[in-house]
């Protein structure tokens, strides 16, 4: 579904990532990992086509999507919910769930709201408020909802556990394990790497702009490597 | 028409307040994407000379100096818009700011155009007020109806947060340059209408002070909603006539009640201040900013109060 290869991207002369390989079969959950500053956000970042990579190619379903603007991005199916969660504070929660289906054509939105009301019922009871005055886990699921009324194939997910209660974190991941099953290919860039490996199908680490790691969800979380730097377990 | 309703004085406070309605929404084009324009005044003169060329010059008839001056300064906006796509905040203040300067410089300049000494006899426009209430009740239409598209809507995010805009699948590059150029298209419409009833212009007339004008119409009168630019443009066009008003039942005053050496004074002074010909006016519209940065800083009307108005009065009715 997403294949990228050999990607180099920064910002201006400042290069973040060096020679990024990495490809998300349909229908998996991915997760990449790796510490503050990595260049998990700037690999989402040119996926989405939010910053123009300098070298390498990024292909979805076989197009190659590496110079594209953002909005031509989001209209082949692919919807980020990004960093800090960027939903429009000053909009009722209804309204921002109406502009996540700004590229769709059809009028069918009522339909989806329905159904994004019966996955996070927080965001019926609150529809006519602003999106501002919400709690960061219903920012968060309003986020998310929002990104899915587009109809995407694939969800990017820029952290979705910052911030949050450990609670609400647990309720988000599992959202994700419900849009898998209904056929949502899912990459997701997390720092906390626990539930996001518990969750993913496959799984990268991203050190200083490259990738250093790549398994399964479940052999990353025995791995000692893994356990020693990213999940906070000494060995013995 | 509507000019015969109307003394003489009545029509020229109208006009003025009409023309200044429509550069407020010249600047509220694109404020509505966040950008925000100091240079309206540069585009209000683009459209004044380039109209004010085609009927004094070349003797076109007004209603197509109008609109081709409009769209030429359109396209000038378009092309001022590109690199104002690059930068926001304090920065396109100050390239819209160079831009009217550079506008300022030109005029001056131009020998074609009377130079420093102005464009002078401009064809005279006698239905000036139809133009303009005319126009007025296009673009209120116009914004009635952008405010519930999807291109309303997708302004509004722009100018919330871009980064949102473009996760969501808008063309923030596209819409951006849209309302710059469209914005410029009405700013040059409101210059030709002002170049054919004044019939003078010169290199003072659009300078940086206009442009500071016209952004205070919308921000006192409020961004969220398109009535917001029609009331501050009203306001603050009206208020120096108010001052001069109340200055004039001032010297209805028996002399008597301002006998006292303390009421002399602030009678005195309050004459002087309430002087409409004088700059102290400018005085009175920082105040009138500062209060309102204070009590409404969104302006005097706001999307919000409009809402709970028109939901008050739906209860009221259901009642």
């Amino acid at each position: 579904m997403l294949a990228i290869r050999d990607l180099h991207a920064g910002y201006g002369k400042i290069a973040v990532l060096h020679s990024v390989n990495l490809s998300v079969e349909e229908g998996q959950i991915v997760t990449l990992i790796g510490a503050n500053g990595a260049g998990k956000t700037t690999l989402l970042k040119a996926v989405s086509g939010i910053i123009r990579p300098s070298a390498g190619s990024i292909e979805v379903g076989g197009a190659n999507i590496t110079h594209r603007p953002p909005h031509k991005i989001v209209e082949l199916g692919i919807s980020q919910v990004a960093e800090g969660r960027a939903i429009l504070k000053r909009m009722t929660v209804l309204e921002n769930l109406r502009m996540g289906a700004f590229v769709r054509g059809d009028l069918d939105i009522g339909r989806d709201i329905e159904e994004m009301f019966q996955r996070f019922p927080a965001l019926q009871e609150r529809q006519h408020r602003l999106a501002g005055i919400l709690s960061g886990g219903e920012q968060q699921m309003l986020a998310i909802a929002r990104a899915l009324m587009a109809r995407p194939r694939l969800l990017l997910l820029d952290e979705p556990s910052l911030g949050l209660a450990p609670m609400i974190v647990t309720q988000i991941f599992r959202t994700l394990r419900e849009l898998q099953g209904e056929g949502k290919t899912i990459f997701l860039v997390e720092q906390n790497a626990r539930q996001a490996l518990q969750i993913a199908d496959q799984a990268y680490v991203l050190e200083r702009g490259r990738v250093t790691l790549q398994g399964s969800g479940q052999s990353f979380l025995n791995d000692p490597e893994i356990q020693r730097n990213y999940l906070g377990k000494h060995a013995a | 028409m509507l000019d015969t309703l109307f003394d003489g004085y009545t029509r020229s406070i109208l006009v003025f307040t009409g023309i200044n309605i429509i550069a407020a929404y010249s600047f509220y084009l694109p404020f509505k994407t966040g950008q925000v324009s100091l240079g309206q005044a540069g585009f209000l003169a683009v459209g004044a000379y380039a109209a004010g060329i085609m009927t004094q010059k070349l003797g076109l008839p007004f209603p197509v100096a109008l609109l081709v001056g409009g769209a030429i300064t359109g396209l000038v906006g378009v092309g001022v818009g590109f690199p104002a796509l690059r930068i926001r905040g304090i920065y396109l203040l100050l390239l819209t700011l160079a831009f009217a300067e550079i506008v300022q410089g030109v005029v001056m300049t131009w020998e074609y155009t009377g130079g420093a000494e102005g464009f002078q006899r401009i064809p005279y426009n006698a239905y000036t007020l139809d133009y303009v209430y005319g126009l007025l009740v296009v673009l209120l239409v116009a914004f009635a109806r952008l405010e519930r598209s999807s291109l309303g809507r997708a302004m509004d995010s722009i100018h919330e947060d871009e980064l949102a805009a473009e996760v969501m699948g808008i063309n923030v590059v596209s819409i951006k340059l849209l309302a710059f150029g469209l914005g410029a298209f009405v700013a040059g419409l409101a210059g030709a209408l002002f170049a054919h009833h004044a019939t003078y212009v010169d290199s003072t007339t659009f300078n940086i002070l206009v442009g500071v004008n016209i952004l205070m119409f919308v921000l006192v009168g409020g961004s969220s909603t398109y009535w917001g630019p029609v009331i501050g443009a009203a306001f603050l066009t009206l208020l120096p006539e108010f001052l001069r008003m109340l200055r004039e039942w001032l010297e209805l005053l028996p002399p008597e009640w301002v006998e006292g050496a303390p009421l002399k004074r602030i009678y005195a002074f309050v004459h002087e201040f309430l002087d409409f010909e004088n700059e102290k006016r400018l005085i009175a519209y920082g105040i009138i900013l500062i209060v309102m940065m204070i009590l409404r800083p969104d302006g005097i009307l706001t999307r919000d109060s409009l809402r709970r108005f028109f939901a008050g009065r739906r209860e009221g009715r259901l009642a």
